[in-house]
Protein backbone atom coordinates (compact mmCIF):
# COMPACT_ATOMS: atom_id res chain seq x y z
CA UNK A 1 0.00 0.00 0.00
CA UNK A 2 1.41 2.99 -0.80
CA UNK A 3 2.15 5.81 2.40
CA UNK A 4 2.41 9.24 1.37
CA UNK A 5 4.63 11.88 2.94
CA UNK A 6 3.00 14.78 1.70
CA UNK A 7 6.39 16.93 2.98
CA UNK A 8 8.56 15.44 0.08
CA UNK A 9 8.06 16.99 -3.06
CA UNK A 10 8.17 14.20 -4.86
CA UNK A 11 4.79 12.70 -2.90
CA UNK A 12 3.23 16.13 -3.60
CA UNK A 13 3.60 15.74 -7.43
CA UNK A 14 2.77 12.10 -7.87
CA UNK A 15 -0.40 13.80 -5.91
CA UNK A 16 -0.68 16.39 -8.62
CA UNK A 17 -0.33 14.16 -11.76
CA UNK A 18 -2.99 11.79 -10.51
CA UNK A 19 -5.47 14.39 -9.72
CA UNK A 20 -4.95 16.81 -12.92
CA UNK A 21 -5.11 13.32 -15.05
CA UNK A 22 -8.16 12.52 -13.69
CA UNK A 23 -9.25 16.15 -13.32
CA UNK A 24 -9.12 16.36 -17.43
CA UNK A 25 -10.31 13.23 -18.39
CA UNK A 26 -13.55 13.33 -16.32
CA UNK A 27 -13.98 16.84 -17.22
CA UNK A 28 -13.35 16.92 -20.34
CA UNK A 29 -16.10 13.78 -20.61
CA UNK A 30 -18.13 15.99 -18.49
CA UNK A 31 -18.08 18.69 -20.58
CA UNK A 32 -18.43 16.50 -24.31
CA UNK A 33 -21.57 14.62 -22.66
CA UNK A 34 -23.08 18.51 -21.43
CA UNK A 35 -22.82 19.30 -25.23
CA UNK A 36 -24.80 16.49 -26.20
CA UNK A 37 -27.44 17.03 -24.13
CA UNK A 38 -27.74 21.01 -25.33
CA UNK A 39 -27.36 19.55 -28.97
CA UNK A 40 -30.45 17.68 -28.81
CA UNK A 41 -31.46 16.94 -32.70
CA UNK A 42 -34.96 18.98 -33.21
CA UNK A 43 -37.69 16.09 -34.35
CA UNK B 1 -23.62 2.09 -38.95
CA UNK B 2 -25.72 0.31 -36.56
CA UNK B 3 -29.24 2.06 -35.55
CA UNK B 4 -28.90 4.98 -33.22
CA UNK B 5 -30.33 3.18 -30.31
CA UNK B 6 -27.92 0.56 -30.41
CA UNK B 7 -24.99 2.54 -30.83
CA UNK B 8 -26.44 4.17 -27.60
CA UNK B 9 -26.38 1.03 -25.28
CA UNK B 10 -22.87 0.18 -26.98
CA UNK B 11 -21.86 3.65 -25.68
CA UNK B 12 -23.47 3.46 -22.12
CA UNK B 13 -21.91 -0.19 -21.79
CA UNK B 14 -18.55 0.91 -22.62
CA UNK B 15 -18.81 3.63 -20.47
CA UNK B 16 -19.19 1.43 -17.68
CA UNK B 17 -16.39 -0.87 -18.90
CA UNK B 18 -14.19 1.74 -18.91
CA UNK B 19 -14.94 2.75 -15.63
CA UNK B 20 -14.51 -0.12 -14.14
CA UNK B 21 -11.51 -1.01 -15.73
CA UNK B 22 -9.91 2.76 -14.33
CA UNK B 23 -10.80 1.39 -10.93
CA UNK B 24 -9.24 -1.81 -10.90
CA UNK B 25 -6.54 -0.08 -12.63
CA UNK B 26 -6.31 2.51 -9.91
CA UNK B 27 -7.05 -0.07 -7.27
CA UNK B 28 -3.56 -2.05 -8.68
CA UNK B 29 -1.86 1.20 -8.86
CA UNK B 30 -2.28 2.04 -5.01
CA UNK B 31 -1.18 -1.51 -3.87
CA UNK B 32 1.48 -2.04 -5.95
CA UNK B 33 5.15 -2.53 -4.54
CA UNK B 34 7.17 0.56 -4.31
CA UNK B 35 10.31 0.89 -6.25
CA UNK B 36 12.89 1.16 -4.03
CA UNK B 37 15.16 3.20 -6.25
CA UNK B 38 12.78 5.97 -6.66
CA UNK B 39 10.03 5.94 -3.85
CA UNK B 40 6.40 6.82 -4.11
CA UNK B 41 7.60 8.88 -7.35
CA UNK B 42 7.45 5.45 -9.59
CA UNK B 43 3.94 5.07 -9.75
CA UNK B 44 4.17 7.87 -11.71
CA UNK B 45 3.69 5.87 -14.90
CA UNK B 46 0.97 3.81 -13.89
CA UNK B 47 -0.37 6.98 -15.09
CA UNK B 48 1.77 8.80 -17.05
CA UNK B 49 2.60 6.18 -19.73
CA UNK B 50 -0.80 5.30 -20.90
CA UNK B 51 -1.81 9.08 -21.15
CA UNK B 52 1.29 8.97 -23.84
CA UNK B 53 0.94 6.26 -25.35
CA UNK B 54 -2.48 7.40 -25.46
CA UNK B 55 -1.38 10.45 -27.24
CA UNK B 56 0.87 8.35 -29.69
CA UNK B 57 -1.80 6.42 -30.52
CA UNK B 58 -5.07 8.29 -31.59
CA UNK B 59 -3.24 10.27 -33.91
CA UNK B 60 -3.33 7.40 -36.19
CA UNK B 61 -7.25 7.49 -35.85
CA UNK B 62 -7.03 11.24 -36.60
CA UNK B 63 -5.06 10.01 -39.70
CA UNK B 64 -7.04 7.82 -40.70
CA UNK B 65 -10.18 9.84 -40.49
CA UNK B 66 -8.40 12.91 -42.11
CA UNK B 67 -7.70 10.65 -45.01
CA UNK B 68 -11.08 9.16 -45.87
CA UNK B 69 -12.17 12.83 -45.78
CA UNK B 70 -9.98 13.83 -48.61
CA UNK B 71 -10.73 10.62 -49.91
CA UNK B 72 -14.42 10.66 -50.09
CA UNK B 73 -14.35 14.50 -50.41
CA UNK B 74 -15.27 13.79 -54.23
CA UNK B 75 -17.56 10.74 -54.23
CA UNK B 76 -19.88 10.30 -50.76
CA UNK B 77 -20.07 13.61 -49.20
CA UNK B 78 -21.80 12.95 -46.12
CA UNK B 79 -19.25 9.88 -45.20
CA UNK B 80 -16.51 12.67 -45.93
CA UNK B 81 -18.07 14.87 -43.11
CA UNK B 82 -18.75 11.99 -40.76
CA UNK B 83 -15.15 10.73 -41.00
CA UNK B 84 -13.70 14.69 -40.30
CA UNK B 85 -16.16 14.31 -37.31
CA UNK B 86 -13.98 11.00 -36.48
CA UNK B 87 -10.94 13.36 -37.40
CA UNK B 88 -11.86 15.83 -34.75
CA UNK B 89 -12.71 13.81 -32.05
CA UNK B 90 -9.07 11.47 -32.34
CA UNK B 91 -7.42 15.17 -32.51
CA UNK B 92 -8.92 16.65 -29.04
CA UNK B 93 -8.65 13.56 -27.24
CA UNK B 94 -4.49 13.52 -28.43
CA UNK B 95 -4.38 17.13 -27.12
CA UNK B 96 -6.19 15.81 -23.97
CA UNK B 97 -3.83 13.20 -23.45
CA UNK B 98 -0.96 14.57 -24.41
CA UNK B 99 -1.24 17.68 -22.05
CA UNK B 100 -1.46 15.69 -18.71
CA UNK B 101 1.20 13.49 -20.39
CA UNK B 102 3.77 16.11 -20.65
CA UNK B 103 2.72 17.62 -17.41
CA UNK B 104 3.00 14.41 -15.82
CA UNK B 105 6.29 13.55 -17.33
CA UNK B 106 7.65 17.42 -15.93
CA UNK B 107 6.17 16.92 -12.52
CA UNK B 108 8.06 13.22 -12.73
CA UNK B 109 11.66 14.78 -13.89
CA UNK B 110 11.95 17.39 -11.51
CA UNK B 111 12.51 15.05 -8.03
CA UNK B 112 14.05 12.41 -9.97
CA UNK B 113 16.05 14.09 -12.37
CA UNK B 114 16.49 17.19 -10.55
CA UNK B 115 15.23 19.53 -14.30
CA UNK B 116 11.73 20.05 -15.50
CA UNK B 117 12.50 19.43 -19.17
CA UNK B 118 14.95 17.85 -21.61
CA UNK B 119 15.15 17.39 -24.72
CA UNK B 120 15.35 13.99 -25.53
CA UNK B 121 13.71 11.94 -28.74
CA UNK B 122 10.95 10.93 -26.47
CA UNK B 123 9.94 14.41 -25.07
CA UNK B 124 11.00 16.49 -28.02
CA UNK B 125 8.36 14.27 -30.25
CA UNK B 126 5.89 14.56 -27.84
CA UNK B 127 5.75 17.88 -27.20
CA UNK B 128 6.12 18.77 -31.00
CA UNK B 129 3.01 16.60 -31.42
CA UNK B 130 0.96 18.92 -29.27
CA UNK B 131 1.85 22.08 -30.96
CA UNK B 132 0.82 20.29 -34.08
CA UNK B 133 -2.75 19.23 -32.59
CA UNK B 134 -3.04 22.33 -30.95
CA UNK B 135 -2.03 23.84 -34.24
CA UNK B 136 -4.94 21.84 -35.94
CA UNK B 137 -7.55 22.89 -33.36
CA UNK B 138 -6.78 26.27 -33.55
CA UNK B 139 -7.13 26.26 -37.60
CA UNK B 140 -10.70 24.57 -37.33
CA UNK B 141 -11.46 26.75 -35.11
CA UNK B 142 -10.33 30.16 -37.07
CA UNK B 143 -11.57 28.76 -40.64
CA UNK B 144 -14.75 30.13 -42.35
CA UNK B 145 -17.22 26.94 -42.51
CA UNK B 146 -16.27 24.79 -45.67
CA UNK B 147 -13.04 25.21 -45.57
CA UNK B 148 -12.11 23.54 -42.34
CA UNK B 149 -12.15 20.13 -43.10
CA UNK B 150 -9.71 20.18 -45.63
CA UNK B 151 -7.56 22.42 -44.44
CA UNK B 152 -7.10 20.47 -41.19
CA UNK B 153 -6.86 17.44 -43.20
CA UNK B 154 -4.09 18.27 -44.96
CA UNK B 155 -2.23 19.75 -41.46
CA UNK B 156 -3.33 16.21 -40.13
CA UNK B 157 -0.88 14.79 -43.27
CA UNK B 158 1.87 16.98 -42.53
CA UNK B 159 1.84 16.08 -38.75
CA UNK B 160 2.03 12.42 -39.96
CA UNK B 161 5.24 13.36 -42.10
CA UNK B 162 6.75 15.18 -39.76
CA UNK B 163 6.33 13.35 -36.53
CA UNK B 164 8.60 10.03 -37.14
CA UNK B 165 10.94 12.85 -39.13
CA UNK B 166 10.83 14.61 -35.92
CA UNK B 167 11.84 11.52 -33.62
CA UNK B 168 14.32 10.19 -35.84
CA UNK B 169 16.15 13.40 -35.88
CA UNK B 170 16.34 13.94 -32.45
CA UNK B 171 17.49 10.46 -31.48
CA UNK B 172 20.48 10.80 -34.04
CA UNK B 173 21.70 14.08 -32.26
CA UNK B 174 21.11 12.85 -28.95
CA UNK B 175 23.64 9.69 -29.97
CA UNK B 176 26.06 12.36 -30.73
CA UNK B 177 24.90 14.95 -27.76
CA UNK B 178 23.63 12.46 -24.91
CA UNK B 179 22.31 14.66 -22.61
CA UNK B 180 24.17 15.39 -19.44
CA UNK B 181 21.45 13.72 -17.39
CA UNK B 182 21.82 10.14 -15.66
CA UNK B 183 19.45 8.42 -17.83
CA UNK B 184 17.84 4.91 -16.28
CA UNK B 185 14.87 5.71 -14.78
CA UNK B 186 12.97 6.18 -17.47
CA UNK B 187 9.69 6.01 -17.40
CA UNK B 188 8.44 2.67 -17.94
CA UNK B 189 12.06 1.09 -18.68
CA UNK B 190 12.76 -2.04 -17.56
CA UNK B 191 9.71 -2.63 -15.19
CA UNK B 192 9.52 -5.68 -12.52
CA UNK B 193 7.03 -8.65 -12.89
CA UNK B 194 5.48 -7.44 -9.95
CA UNK B 195 4.34 -4.28 -11.53
CA UNK B 196 2.91 -6.35 -14.44
CA UNK B 197 -0.80 -5.98 -13.13
CA UNK B 198 -0.86 -2.70 -11.95
CA UNK B 199 0.85 -1.25 -15.53
CA UNK B 200 -1.18 -3.27 -18.08
CA UNK B 201 -4.15 -2.57 -16.18
CA UNK B 202 -4.35 0.92 -16.34
CA UNK B 203 -2.38 0.91 -19.51
CA UNK B 204 -5.23 -1.22 -21.00
CA UNK B 205 -8.43 0.86 -18.90
CA UNK B 206 -7.07 4.60 -20.13
CA UNK B 207 -6.82 3.31 -23.63
CA UNK B 208 -10.27 1.89 -23.49
CA UNK B 209 -11.05 4.97 -21.90
CA UNK B 210 -9.71 6.41 -24.71
CA UNK B 211 -11.36 5.40 -27.30
CA UNK B 212 -14.86 5.85 -25.32
CA UNK B 213 -13.84 9.64 -25.43
CA UNK B 214 -13.44 10.06 -29.21
CA UNK B 215 -16.80 7.54 -30.17
CA UNK B 216 -18.63 10.29 -27.08
CA UNK B 217 -16.94 13.44 -29.09
CA UNK B 218 -17.99 11.73 -32.43
CA UNK B 219 -21.73 11.65 -31.23
CA UNK B 220 -20.93 15.47 -30.31
CA UNK B 221 -19.12 16.84 -33.52
CA UNK B 222 -21.52 14.74 -35.77
CA UNK B 223 -24.84 16.18 -33.68
CA UNK B 224 -23.47 19.67 -34.39
CA UNK B 225 -23.20 19.11 -37.83
CA UNK B 226 -26.05 17.89 -38.39
CA UNK B 227 -27.80 20.83 -36.62
CA UNK B 228 -25.87 22.97 -38.91
CA UNK B 229 -26.66 21.21 -41.75
CA UNK B 230 -30.37 21.95 -40.98
CA UNK B 231 -29.93 25.38 -40.34
CA UNK B 232 -28.85 25.34 -43.95
CA UNK B 233 -31.38 23.81 -45.33
CA UNK B 234 -33.95 25.73 -43.27
CA UNK B 235 -32.30 28.76 -44.49
CA UNK B 236 -32.24 28.04 -48.09
CA UNK B 237 -36.24 26.69 -47.97
CA UNK B 238 -37.49 29.86 -46.32
CA UNK B 239 -38.49 32.28 -48.90
CA UNK B 240 -36.41 35.89 -47.70
CA UNK B 241 -38.24 38.44 -45.77
CA UNK B 242 -38.34 41.28 -48.09
CA UNK C 1 2.64 26.10 -72.44
CA UNK C 2 5.25 23.82 -70.64
CA UNK C 3 5.32 23.42 -67.03
CA UNK C 4 8.79 25.78 -66.97
CA UNK C 5 7.34 28.56 -68.92
CA UNK C 6 4.37 28.96 -66.32
CA UNK C 7 6.81 28.76 -63.55
CA UNK C 8 8.78 31.38 -64.86
CA UNK C 9 5.72 33.45 -65.65
CA UNK C 10 4.46 33.41 -61.99
CA UNK C 11 7.94 33.98 -60.54
CA UNK C 12 8.61 37.17 -62.41
CA UNK C 13 5.38 38.13 -61.36
CA UNK C 14 6.68 37.99 -57.68
CA UNK C 15 9.76 39.14 -57.97
CA UNK C 16 8.53 42.25 -60.20
CA UNK C 17 5.77 43.38 -57.68
CA UNK C 18 8.30 43.41 -54.68
CA UNK C 19 10.89 45.00 -56.56
CA UNK C 20 8.39 47.82 -57.12
CA UNK C 21 6.78 47.63 -53.50
CA UNK C 22 10.29 46.70 -51.80
CA UNK C 23 8.24 46.65 -48.74
CA UNK C 24 8.70 42.79 -47.81
CA UNK C 25 12.63 43.37 -47.75
CA UNK C 26 12.95 45.92 -45.91
CA UNK C 27 11.04 44.71 -43.56
CA UNK C 28 12.89 41.32 -43.43
CA UNK C 29 16.20 43.54 -43.44
CA UNK C 30 15.57 45.49 -40.47
CA UNK C 31 14.30 42.34 -38.12
CA UNK C 32 17.05 39.99 -38.67
CA UNK C 33 19.16 43.36 -37.96
CA UNK C 34 17.64 43.65 -34.90
CA UNK C 35 17.84 39.80 -33.79
CA UNK C 36 21.63 39.77 -34.86
CA UNK C 37 22.36 43.64 -32.83
CA UNK C 38 20.83 42.56 -29.66
CA UNK C 39 22.04 39.14 -29.45
CA UNK C 40 25.42 40.65 -29.78
CA UNK C 41 24.84 43.17 -27.38
CA UNK C 42 23.12 40.97 -24.43
CA UNK C 43 25.92 37.96 -24.83
CA UNK C 44 28.86 39.89 -25.81
CA UNK C 45 30.55 36.44 -27.04
CA UNK C 46 34.69 36.07 -27.63
CA UNK C 47 35.96 34.64 -30.61
CA UNK C 48 35.39 30.98 -29.45
CA UNK C 49 31.73 31.03 -27.66
CA UNK C 50 30.51 33.28 -30.72
CA UNK C 51 31.14 29.94 -33.09
CA UNK C 52 29.40 28.01 -30.37
CA UNK C 53 26.19 30.00 -30.96
CA UNK C 54 26.55 31.75 -33.98
CA UNK C 55 25.06 29.28 -35.67
CA UNK C 56 21.42 29.44 -34.00
CA UNK C 57 21.53 33.02 -33.40
CA UNK C 58 21.76 32.85 -37.16
CA UNK C 59 18.99 30.77 -37.89
CA UNK C 60 16.91 31.92 -35.32
CA UNK C 61 16.95 36.23 -37.34
CA UNK C 62 16.43 33.91 -40.65
CA UNK C 63 13.26 32.09 -39.35
CA UNK C 64 11.74 35.30 -37.75
CA UNK C 65 13.11 37.25 -41.31
CA UNK C 66 10.96 34.93 -43.42
CA UNK C 67 8.10 34.22 -40.91
CA UNK C 68 7.57 38.59 -41.48
CA UNK C 69 7.76 37.95 -45.39
CA UNK C 70 5.44 35.38 -45.59
CA UNK C 71 2.81 36.80 -43.60
CA UNK C 72 1.97 39.10 -46.35
CA UNK C 73 3.37 37.01 -49.19
CA UNK C 74 0.06 36.14 -50.25
CA UNK C 75 -2.02 38.96 -48.72
CA UNK C 76 -1.58 40.32 -53.02
CA UNK C 77 -2.82 37.56 -54.07
CA UNK C 78 -6.30 38.73 -51.86
CA UNK C 79 -6.55 41.87 -53.13
CA UNK C 80 -8.83 42.45 -56.24
CA UNK C 81 -9.72 38.71 -55.97
CA UNK C 82 -6.25 38.09 -57.73
CA UNK C 83 -6.78 34.65 -55.82
CA UNK C 84 -9.81 33.58 -57.91
CA UNK C 85 -8.25 34.31 -61.28
CA UNK C 86 -5.48 32.28 -60.43
CA UNK C 87 -8.09 29.34 -59.51
CA UNK C 88 -9.46 29.67 -63.12
CA UNK C 89 -5.99 30.14 -64.88
CA UNK C 90 -4.85 27.01 -67.00
CA UNK C 91 -1.98 26.64 -65.20
CA UNK C 92 -0.91 23.72 -62.96
CA UNK C 93 -1.26 25.21 -59.59
CA UNK C 94 2.06 24.10 -58.07
CA UNK C 95 3.52 26.24 -60.49
CA UNK C 96 1.85 29.35 -58.28
CA UNK C 97 3.17 27.69 -55.85
CA UNK C 98 6.78 27.54 -56.58
CA UNK C 99 6.82 30.65 -58.47
CA UNK C 100 6.20 32.24 -54.75
CA UNK C 101 8.69 30.03 -52.94
CA UNK C 102 11.59 30.87 -55.27
CA UNK C 103 10.92 34.11 -55.41
CA UNK C 104 10.57 34.01 -51.60
CA UNK C 105 14.24 32.04 -51.72
CA UNK C 106 15.54 34.74 -53.50
CA UNK C 107 14.68 37.38 -51.44
CA UNK C 108 15.90 35.79 -48.03
CA UNK C 109 18.48 35.12 -50.18
CA UNK C 110 19.18 38.64 -50.66
CA UNK C 111 18.80 39.28 -47.18
CA UNK C 112 21.15 36.37 -46.32
CA UNK C 113 24.02 37.88 -48.62
CA UNK C 114 23.28 41.42 -46.93
CA UNK C 115 23.59 39.92 -43.07
CA UNK C 116 26.26 37.92 -44.19
CA UNK C 117 29.18 40.34 -43.48
CA UNK C 118 27.03 42.28 -40.19
CA UNK C 119 27.22 39.25 -38.97
CA UNK C 120 31.01 38.26 -39.51
CA UNK C 121 31.29 42.41 -37.85
CA UNK C 122 29.19 41.54 -34.67
CA UNK C 123 30.78 37.90 -33.56
CA UNK C 124 34.20 38.29 -34.96
CA UNK C 125 33.73 35.20 -36.94
CA UNK C 126 36.14 33.07 -38.45
CA UNK C 127 35.39 30.23 -40.30
CA UNK C 128 37.11 27.60 -38.73
CA UNK C 129 35.87 24.55 -41.28
CA UNK C 130 35.08 24.55 -44.63
CA UNK C 131 32.90 27.49 -46.06
CA UNK C 132 32.07 25.77 -49.29
CA UNK C 133 29.75 23.47 -46.89
CA UNK C 134 28.19 26.32 -45.29
CA UNK C 135 27.56 27.58 -49.04
CA UNK C 136 25.52 24.67 -49.23
CA UNK C 137 23.74 24.58 -46.05
CA UNK C 138 22.48 28.16 -46.34
CA UNK C 139 20.17 27.55 -49.59
CA UNK C 140 18.71 24.40 -47.84
CA UNK C 141 18.46 25.47 -45.09
CA UNK C 142 16.45 28.69 -46.01
CA UNK C 143 14.60 26.33 -48.72
CA UNK C 144 13.15 24.09 -46.17
CA UNK C 145 12.11 27.18 -44.12
CA UNK C 146 10.44 28.67 -47.45
CA UNK C 147 8.98 25.93 -48.87
CA UNK C 148 6.83 24.92 -45.56
CA UNK C 149 6.47 28.33 -44.60
CA UNK C 150 4.46 29.78 -48.22
CA UNK C 151 2.32 26.43 -48.46
CA UNK C 152 1.02 27.10 -44.78
CA UNK C 153 0.81 30.98 -45.47
CA UNK C 154 -1.43 29.95 -48.90
CA UNK C 155 -3.19 27.77 -46.01
CA UNK C 156 -4.07 29.98 -43.23
CA UNK C 157 -5.11 32.72 -46.11
CA UNK C 158 -8.89 32.70 -45.05
CA UNK C 159 -8.74 32.10 -41.58
CA UNK C 160 -9.01 34.74 -38.80
CA UNK C 161 -5.13 35.09 -36.74
CA UNK C 162 -3.38 33.80 -39.44
CA UNK C 163 -0.27 35.85 -37.98
CA UNK C 164 -0.90 33.52 -35.32
CA UNK C 165 -1.37 30.59 -37.12
CA UNK C 166 1.86 30.56 -39.25
CA UNK C 167 4.63 30.41 -36.66
CA UNK C 168 2.26 28.01 -34.34
CA UNK C 169 2.33 25.72 -37.33
CA UNK C 170 5.39 26.52 -38.84
CA UNK C 171 7.87 25.70 -35.53
CA UNK C 172 7.29 21.89 -35.03
CA UNK C 173 6.99 20.99 -39.14
CA UNK C 174 10.30 22.57 -39.50
CA UNK C 175 11.61 21.42 -36.53
CA UNK C 176 14.10 18.74 -37.75
CA UNK C 177 15.28 21.15 -40.61
CA UNK C 178 16.10 23.49 -37.97
CA UNK C 179 18.06 21.22 -35.88
CA UNK C 180 19.87 19.96 -38.95
CA UNK C 181 20.67 23.54 -40.31
CA UNK C 182 22.03 24.98 -36.55
CA UNK C 183 23.54 21.93 -35.92
CA UNK C 184 25.38 21.65 -39.51
CA UNK C 185 26.12 25.50 -39.04
CA UNK C 186 27.63 25.28 -35.71
CA UNK C 187 30.06 22.27 -37.00
CA UNK C 188 31.44 24.03 -39.46
CA UNK C 189 32.03 27.36 -37.94
CA UNK C 190 33.88 25.70 -35.40
CA UNK C 191 35.99 23.44 -37.07
CA UNK C 192 34.13 19.89 -35.92
CA UNK C 193 33.55 16.81 -37.54
CA UNK C 194 33.15 16.98 -41.24
CA UNK C 195 31.36 13.60 -41.32
CA UNK C 196 29.06 14.68 -39.18
CA UNK C 197 28.42 18.01 -40.80
CA UNK C 198 27.55 16.21 -44.39
CA UNK C 199 25.50 13.79 -42.61
CA UNK C 200 22.84 16.70 -41.40
CA UNK C 201 23.17 18.28 -44.79
CA UNK C 202 22.38 14.84 -45.97
CA UNK C 203 19.16 14.84 -43.82
CA UNK C 204 18.62 18.65 -44.83
CA UNK C 205 18.41 17.27 -48.10
CA UNK C 206 16.39 14.35 -47.55
CA UNK C 207 13.85 16.53 -45.36
CA UNK C 208 13.61 19.05 -48.25
CA UNK C 209 12.92 16.70 -51.09
CA UNK C 210 9.95 15.00 -49.22
CA UNK C 211 8.89 18.23 -48.04
CA UNK C 212 8.81 20.00 -51.51
CA UNK C 213 6.60 17.05 -52.62
CA UNK C 214 4.48 16.88 -50.25
CA UNK C 215 3.34 20.81 -50.33
CA UNK C 216 3.40 20.53 -54.59
CA UNK C 217 0.82 17.82 -54.24
CA UNK C 218 -1.43 18.98 -51.66
CA UNK C 219 -1.09 22.59 -53.17
CA UNK C 220 -4.22 22.25 -55.40
CA UNK C 221 -5.90 20.93 -52.28
CA UNK C 222 -5.84 23.92 -50.55
CA UNK C 223 -6.47 26.58 -53.55
CA UNK C 224 -9.70 24.76 -54.02
CA UNK C 225 -10.37 24.14 -50.55
CA UNK C 226 -14.04 26.48 -50.37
Amino acid sequence: MIHLDMSKMADRHLVIAYAAILIAQFGYAAWVAYNIKRNRPTP
Amino acid sequence: MPRPQTFRTLLWLWFALSLIALAIGLRLALIAPIDAAQGNIGSMIYYHVPMQVGGLTFPFVNLIGSLAYLYYRSRNLQRAIAFDALAVAAAEVTVLNLSVGILSGMLWAKPVWGIWWTWDERLTTCLLLWLLYVSYLLVRRFSSTGQVYTLSAVISVFAAIDVPIVYMSTRWYRTQHPSPVFFSGNPGAGLDKSLYPAFFSNLAAWLLWGFFLIALRYVLERRRQQAQHAAVQHAIATPEAQ
Amino acid sequence: MSYLTHLLTHLRKDLRLEWRARDSINGMLFFSLLVVVLFSLAFEPDAAVSRQISGGILWVAILFATVTALNQAWTRELRNDVLDAQRLAPSPASTLFLGKAIANLLFVGLVELILAPIFVVFYNLHVLGNPWLLALVMPLGTWALIVNGTFFAALGLRTRNRELLLPLVLFPISMPALLGMVQATTLILTGGDNLYAVFWIKMLTGYDIIFTTVCILLFETILHAE
